[in-house]
């Protein structure tokens, strides 16, 4: 039977494992929740909502380009779509490690404008990599002499 | 240690960003604009040698 460990305040999923008592034993002693599933469950796309593996809600973070001029005037628009049926009202993103919640009117809105003053790089992520999934967006500020 | 988390780590080193007039603006103190606009704006030895402490400082750091 297969194993899967994790971490009860947040959901997420620590590892999974075929057949190993000994592997659930250790991880409830470490203080992460063990369930018995049915099968193996797909780790890096699923976290754990009140007992239950649960896909990750997907992400899509576009901008509306990837290279922009290191001028202080040049600028990308990432938008974000969330996907499912019921979308939140909101999303946390963190760009280049600082956070912007950005409203959503049925799964979709724009995260603030990127610009830069000198050539450098600018990653734009989820906050919340636990509940959702989303490949995180890179904008590449280049020298504009 | 996921793939997220390894870009945020070698983004956040290098690159300062803040949030002006609702546009982030990012730039990184290390690069070569930079020390130069620093020690360009510096009008005395003084101010020169601390701008060049920051941006060494910065590149020690990253």
């Amino acid at each position: 039977m297969p194993y899967l460990a994790y971490d009860p305040a947040s959901g997420e999923i620590v590892g999974a494992v075929q057949d190993s008592p000994e592997w659930a034993g250790n991880k409830a002693a470490m203080g992460f929740t063990v369930l018995e599933t049915p099968m193996m469950a797909e780790i890096a796309g699923s976290y754990v909502a009140d007992g239950a593996v649960t896909p990750k809600t997907g992400v899509a973070l576009a901008p509306d380009k990837s290279q922009i001029l290191a001028d202080g005037l040049d600028q990308a628009v990432v938008s974000v779509t969330v996907e499912g049926p019921q979308p939140p009202a909101s999303i946390e993103l963190l760009v280049g490690g600082q956070s912007e919640v950005v409203a959503l009117s049925s799964g979709g809105g724009s995260l603030s404008p990127v610009s830069a003053l000198t050539p450098c790089r600018v990653v734009v992520q989820l906050a919340d990599g636990i509940t959702f999934r989303a490949e995180p967006v890179i904008i590449e500020a280049v020298s504009h002499e | 240690m996921n793939k997220l988390d390894n870009l945020s780590k070698a983004s956040a080193g290098k690159t300062k960003i803040s949030k002006q007039d609702g546009k982030w603006l990012a730039s990184d103190p290390a690069s070569l604009e930079s020390v130069l606009t620093a020690i360009e704006k510096a009008n005395s030895w003084s101010q020169g040698k601390n701008a060049l402490v920051a941006i060494f400082s910065a590149l020690l750091k990253n």
